[in-house]
């Protein structure tokens, strides 16, 4: 079930209100959010949810047997350390052979072509099931929260499985830590105004941002990344920039609607995007976008590494381990572990050489409008990685870009860049003054203003066919 | 609670905004030559015309170069009467209902008409999601029913929620106001100096003939499909898109088949509902035999007869078949291809050929 569907609407509106009517009932309410969470999986894939049901049960007993006494049933005959890896290669393993499984088998068979062998595997006939590696690190955050003594094992299945499949993040994030929200299932989860408010103006903002632009700009990069060959300057470089803006309007739509959703049931999901595009350097950048997935790399990846604490040779390395994984961990392909890498080498260059130079060291408005440009377009140049198909694609874009033309052509280009400039405009200004937050405090002829105001965009350019969101296949 | 008033408020909101578009807020942004615009185009010049209307004609774009309204309106004026045309490009029976009823609104005065339509109107009673969009101007507050039955509302077909939303109707207007303001303002001051005799009484701009190539049989159609910029609705006709899916291709001679008994129902129907004091003069257009050997189902135009015939018996309407009336009587029957633009539209030599064969007709019935 996609959120921009009437299917989810519909959807919304049944559990709501069911939700409501049970409010003195919070036994039920949880039962009702994780039926509801199951169904809303089930739409995809009623197969894939025994994945699920497999981690939630799996780390909810590891879970519990670490936090057991030393003498109790499964602690009788597994460490703690034993038990961690039983959660770790169990969750690593499913994950690793729904979404990494073909990748290595393609690789295998490559390297086995190459040596001229007749050694061939079969690849897997499986599908990649839907938000598997947002649920699986979300798991994997709550036993070694559990491992470290950061997190008390939970004493509810119900609580847990809940916690897993809460159906607003459940397919794309965001990433939610164990005790933000056990925190709150166990408050009273009151939404007031306020709340109600941010609630809504999220949810519009996200469909705006998912249907209105990231679903127009869809076709405009599609153009050009299906086939590059033979694209012109003009339209390659307004595709590039297109899908910059496609991608963080479809995904940080997606978190507008989860967040504003969750807000509505009495949850507060942390912040997943801040404005990444206006952020002056790289390292600014990732702590602006997918927030709570650096913060998963950072806290169980590169401190676990040893973070910045063996040195400064270390340190390079964990950095562009953590970012090759965090590539890695958006999809099985070359491509995406150039990306990491790329991304991991510039936060290591930045670090290593960068700081040292004026543009980076001075306050002025020309040395922060240096940097903000370098880092854009760096990230810009990264993404065409990301989005291509293949390597060499993404070299066919490359070369088109290095040969600049000036082919552009008003009537077909001039929209598009006017589109371009008005979102990176709201972009900019958001960033200064955080746009949703202050419309959320305003006045109700204000809030509903931007409510109608909304729906008149999603009527008006709502494209004929709807687009999955990206990071569904991630 | 707070959700569910939201909700309601919003929704109430909204219904405000459809009231304001219903009530023709946008009209004076709408492209000009846009489906909407048109109509929107047509509808202030019937206003804003001095004359009183007495005659009309209801079509297609087919109408609209089909016929010479300069000629039908002289002729009219002989007279002492006026004939505005108010055929409107992708008037379908849909359209012809809409203006029936708005004209009888904003109108009464008037005495009567040429409705044109062509055998292949009688396949279908309905030409899709944009015709909701000519309709748009004209529509009154409450028509959802009949808009629904003849473009069913289809929760993927965004198009289809026109049906009950003007807001939905101006979709595709406003998405090109936004991506083109400039061009949206030119075309709306070049526009504001039409005078609306003209528009009322016009003609559309000459059109090349057909000849370029050939217009025997469904050889024609390889010439289109060689053509690197072929005429569009040669195209869509060579690719059998316009008959529709699902139509046979062969119908029964002596009776209407049950699947389209709905379907002749509607026909009847709408035309019923034309209470003008002269019954209108139905004229089925040309259809180049061409086309009705190799595109249309056999006996369609069997088949159209018999769905007017009770009309015709209750004198609800005129019928004038001039459906072979370009047919070339030296050539090959019905394949004259000096007489069209494309397989669908008459050139001027096929125009001025129509209107000397109707006009007689006009005298004799409407004007006199």
């Amino acid at each position: 079930m996609n959120f921009n569907s009437w299917h989810f609407v519909a959807f919304f509106v049944v559990v709501y209100t069911v939700y409501r009517l049970l409010a003195f009932r919070p036994f039920w309410q949880k039962v009702a959010l994780l039926a509801a969470s199951y169904y809303f999986y089930g739409q995809w894939s009623y197969t894939y949810l025994g994945l699920i049901g497999f981690s939630t049960v799996l780390d909810y007993s590891v879970a519990r047997a670490m936090g057991a006494p030393n003498g109790a049933a499964l602690r009788a005959w597994l460490t703690r350390r034993k038990l961690l890896l039983l959660s770790l290669l169990c969750n690593l393993g499913i994950l690793a052979t729904f979404k990494y499984g073909n990748f290595l088998i393609e690789n295998f068979n490559a390297v086995s072509g190459s040596l001229s062998s007749a050694l061939m595997i079969s690849p897997l006939d499986a599908l990649l099931p839907v938000g598997i590696s947002f649920y699986t690190f979300q798991s994997l955050s709550y036993t070694l929260d559990v491992y470290r003594g950061d997190s008390k094992p939970r004493q509810s299945l119900l609580d847990y499985a809940l916690y897993l499949s809460f159906f607003p993040q459940l397919v794309a994030g965001p990433i939610v830590r164990d005790n933000e929200f056990f925190s709150q299932l166990d408050g009273d989860r009151q939404v007031d105004r306020a709340m109600h408010q941010a609630g809504w103006v999220l949810i519009a903002f996200g469909y705006v941002k998912k249907v209105v632009f990231a679903d127009n700009f869809a076709p405009i990069v599609d153009a050009v990344f299906k086939a590059p060959a033979g694209k012109g300057f003009s339209e390659t470089l307004l595709a590039l920039y297109a899908f910059a803006l496609q991608i963080y309007c479809d995904f940080s739509g997606y978190t507008d609607i989860a967040i504003g959703v969750a807000l509505l049931f009495g949850f507060r999901f942390p912040k997943n995007f801040n404005y990444p595009y206006a952020a002056l350097d790289l390292q600014a950048f990732w702590r602006r976008w997918h927030m709570t997935l650096s913060r998963w790399l950072r806290d169980y990846l590169y401190i676990s590494l040893g973070g910045n604490r063996l040195g400064v040779g270390r340190t390079y390395i964990n950095l562009m381990l953590t970012m090759l994984l965090g590539g890695l961990w958006h999809g099985a392909s070359w491509n995406f572990v150039i990306w990491g890498g790329l991304h991991g080498g510039y936060l290591a260059l930045e670090r290593a050489f960068l700081s040292r130079f004026w543009l980076w060291r001075s306050d002025a408005t020309a040395a922060r409008i240096g940097r903000w440009l370098l880092t854009f377009h760096f990230v810009c140049f990264t993404w065409i990685f990301f989005r291509s198909a293949t390597f060499s694609d993404a070299i066919t874009v490359i070369n088109i870009l290095l040969r600049p033309a000036f082919d552009f052509d008003y009537q077909l280009h001039l929209p598009t860049l006017m589109a371009l400039v008005l979102c990176f405009s709201m972009h900019f200004i958001g960033a200064r003054i955080d746009t949703k937050a202050w419309l959320a405090r305003q006045a109700r002829p204000i809030f509903y203003s931007v409510l109608v105001a909304a729906c008149l965009l999603l009527i008006w350019f709502t494209p004929s066919t709807a687009s999955p969101f990206i990071y569904f296949q991630f | 609670m707070r959700v569910g008033l939201t909700f309601c408020i919003t929704f109430v909101l909204l219904a405000l905004c459809e009231l304001l578009f219903r009530l023709g807020i946008y009209e004076p942004f709408a492209a000009p030559l846009s489906h909407a615009g048109f109509s929107i185009q047509l509808k202030s010049a019937i206003k804003s015309n001095p004359q009183r209307i007495d005659f009309v004609t209801f079509g297609s774009s087919r109408t609209q170069h089909g016929l010479d309204h300069v000629a039908i309106n002289a002729a009219a004026a002989h007279h002492g009467k006026f004939h505005a045309n108010m055929s409107v490009s992708g008037g379908h029976w849909l359209t012809v209902a809409t203006l029936v009823e708005w004209l009888a609104k904003n109108e009464p005065q008037l005495s009567g008409g040429i409705i044109t339509t062509e055998i292949p109107n009688f396949l279908g009673v309905g030409n899709g999601s944009y015709e909701l969009t000519v309709i748009e101007p004209f529509r009154n507050l409450t028509d959802f029913d009949r808009a629904a039955k003849h473009v069913p509302w289809q929760r993927d077909e965004l198009g289809t929620y026109g049906v009950y939303s003007a807001l939905f109707s101006y979709r595709d207007d406003i998405q090109q106001l936004i991506s083109h303001p400039l061009d949206r303002k030119r075309q709306l001051q070049a526009n504001a100096g039409i005078a609306p005799l003209i528009r009322l009484t016009g003609n559309t701009p000459d059109q090349p003939d057909m000849c370029r190539y050939g217009f025997a049989d469904r050889r024609t159609c390889d010439a289109v499909a060689a053509d690197p910029n072929p005429l569009l609705p040669a195209k869509l006709l060579c690719d059998g898109n316009i008959r529709g899916a699902g139509v046979p291709s062969v119908l029964p001679s002596d009776h209407i088949p049950a699947e389209f008994a709905a379907q002749a129902d509607s026909v009847r129907q709408i035309l019923r509902n034309v209470r003008w004091p002269k019954p209108p003069l139905l004229v089925l257009m040309p259809i180049p035999r061409m086309m009705q050997e190799h595109i249309f189902p056999q006996n369609l135009h069997a088949m159209t007869l018999m769905m007017l015939a009770p009309l015709v018996a209750e004198g609800r309407i005129e019928l004038l078949d001039m459906t072979s009336a370009l047919d070339d009587s030296n050539g090959p029957p019905g394949n004259d291809c000096r007489m069209y633009h494309d397989f669908y539209h008459e050139s001027p030599a096929g125009r001025a050929q129509l209107t000397a064969l109707l006009l007689p007709k006009l005298e004799a019935y409407l004007y006199r």
